[in-house]
């Protein structure tokens, strides 16, 4: 009789050991992150995990140009995640596809959308959504080429843009300003880039301008303008030009000087943060706006620095990749 | 073979048998270990290389993000950590034998920093602040409670220099720093900062502390001994026990 009340004991206690880990299990509410095969992205998911998987249950989908829509909805459907991360324009438009799709009365689970060029165009008609952006304000490449380049002047800056993109130039003047930088800008008005690139990037250089800002905009910098226009600019320029994207400051272009990326890991640490403000606001991620990314990677085209510039070879050490 | 030459055979052989796994855990492990994770403008490879140089016969690894470190802290269980105070509180299992002063003092001062206007402290409760973070979400979070009457919205980062990124992409409307860092963001930055000292904060600036149980005896000297060059580095000038 007493070996059947210990054994009785003992599974009474197993039973409560199972319950409490299942709650422990169920107690995390799950999040789905969305995203396409890449090192980058790999690195970002990293950067969320290292900060909220306590926290959350995080489950992955792998998408490519096959996925279609409904294999969103059965992943939505089995995980019912609280929240959705999005990572790369193609996931974002996959899941705005699954989103049309759905009755305009069904509940929008709240996303952070990251990785992606032109976050604000591409998430605009996304309900409850947040983000961040891909593109570095060039406030941060400023400030971070002036302590390597101290006796090159850095205070009027050029940038040659498509209509689209200016609220993003606006936004950028007046962090601008908060630095005592101003910036210029030339608009390309319609899809005619090319004849009118050559006009506005000749317009800057008589607005003597210090340095010229390159956005990522892969209609004014592609492979046919950069051998038409660009790389013969660059040549008679001479001074600093600033760029979003490493292989534009390859020694051998002898194009880019600086090249600011955002850092993947610290982009996913930055998103980590905003799932919990979004959780601590029961869900709602509206009025937040998307935020632009707050730590990078630093490269510089040494060859090209040393050659029309005087570098402090002491603040290299902030530099994350010398190409010389 | 005598009886006595053959027990002598055995015993050498149980001997080196017994002694291998000594031999092998000693070369394994190899040095004395020193996990370092310190807040400073100095890249975390370049510390590494530096205190490496300084510091021989011991095996030194730098952190630049509080998770990692907690992480290999609590998995490798170095011989000795060098970090700020809350850091040593918090991982545990970990006791204090040095500590770093300057201008002889052990702790330092923390300010807060903001563009053009000073930060009214009534207000906290209703403001971001930007902080490096040293004790992970929940850490930070106490830590702030404890400077501030109430507690603020925190917006943490692990690069100094995102501290300034922060500010001036309007993340958040004030960072909080030691005193000692605010001579780095005036020389990296244009921008108009209004400083809010906070009289009643004062945090440790950093100290060596000793596995429970073990010693770490290279440390404790090479710190001792460190040249000034490595000290200024750390942002000490002596070291104290």
């Amino acid at each position: 009789m007493g070996k059947i009340k210990q054994y009785g004991r003992t599974i009474l206690v197993l039973i409560l050991m199972i319950c409490c880990m299942a709650d422990y299990v169920y107690a995390k509410d799950s999040l789905l992150i969305i995203r396409l095969e890449d090192i980058a992205l790999k690195q970002a998911v990293d950067g969320i995990r290292s900060q909220i998987r306590q926290d959350f249950l995080i489950v992955e989908m792998i998408v490519n140009a096959d996925t279609a829509e409904n294999e969103i909805s059965r992943k939505m459907k089995d995980i019912s995640p609280k929240l959705v991360v999005l990572m790369d324009n193609a996931a974002i438009s996959l899941y705005k596809k699954f989103r049309k799709g759905l009755p305009d009365s069904s509940e929008a689970v709240p996303s952070v959308s990251m990785m992606a060029s032109f976050m604000d165009i591409m998430i605009r008609d996304i309900k409850n959504a947040a983000g961040i952006f891909y593109e570095v304000p060039v406030v941060t490449s400023i400030v971070n080429l002036r302590s390597v380049m101290p006796s090159v002047p850095l205070k009027k800056i050029g940038v040659v843009h498509r209509e689209f993109m200016e609220q993003s130039v606006k936004t950028n003047r007046e962090y601008c300003k908060k630095e005592n930088i101003e910036l210029v800008s030339q608009i390309i008005p319609g899809d005619d880039v090319k004849s009118y690139l050559e006009k506005a990037l000749n317009r800057l250089r008589d607005q003597n301008i210090d340095a010229l800002w390159i956005p990522n905009d892969n209609k004014i910098v592609n492979a046919s303008l950069l051998q038409s226009v660009w790389f013969p600019f660059a040549g008679q320029f001479g001074k600093p030009i600033i760029v979003g994207v490493e292989v534009l400051v390859q020694p051998k272009f002898k194009f880019g000087t600086f090249a600011v990326i955002p850092d993947p890991f610290e982009l996913g640490v930055q998103a980590a943060e905003i799932i919990f403000d979004i959780r601590d606001n029961g869900w709602k991620a509206e009025g937040r706006g998307i935020e632009p990314p707050r730590s990078v990677f630093k490269i510089i085209n040494m060859e090209q620095a040393q050659r029309l510039f005087r570098i402090d070879k002491e603040k290299l050490s902030n530099i994350d990749k010398i190409l010389q | 073979m005598s009886r006595f030459s053959k027990s002598l055979q055995i015993a050498a052989v149980l001997i080196a048998a017994a002694a291998v796994p000594c031999i092998s855990d000693v070369s394994r492990a190899g040095a004395e270990t020193l996990y370092i994770f310190y807040p400073s403008t100095i890249r975390p490879v370049l510390m590494q290389q530096k205190m490496t140089e300084s510091c021989p016969g011991i095996r030194i690894k730098v952190f630049g993000r509080f998770t990692d470190f907690e992480t290999e802290v609590l998995a490798d269980k170095p011989d000795a950590i060098l970090t700020k105070y809350p850091v040593i509180q918090q991982i545990g299992g970990y006791s204090v034998a040095l500590k770093g002063s300057r201008k002889g003092e052990t702790e330092e001062a923390v300010i807060l920093v903001s563009a053009d206007e000073k930060i009214d402290l009534n207000t906290i409760s209703s403001i971001s602040i930007g902080m490096f973070d040293i004790l992970g979400r929940d850490g930070m979070k106490k830590t702030a409670a404890g400077y501030f009457s109430v507690e603020p919205k925190l917006r943490l980062v692990s690069k100094i220099e995102d501290m300034l990124q922060i500010l001036t992409l309007n993340m958040v409307k004030a960072i909080l720093i030691p005193e000692n860092h605010f001579s780095y963001f005036k020389e990296l930055s244009d921008m108009n900062f209004a400083v809010t000292p906070l009289p009643d904060v004062r945090t440790g600036i950093i100290a060596l502390a000793l596995k429970e149980g073990g010693s770490a005896v290279l440390s404790v000297k090479a710190l001792t001994e460190m040249d000034s060059k490595s000290m200024t580095m750390l942002e000490v000038d002596k070291w104290e026990k």
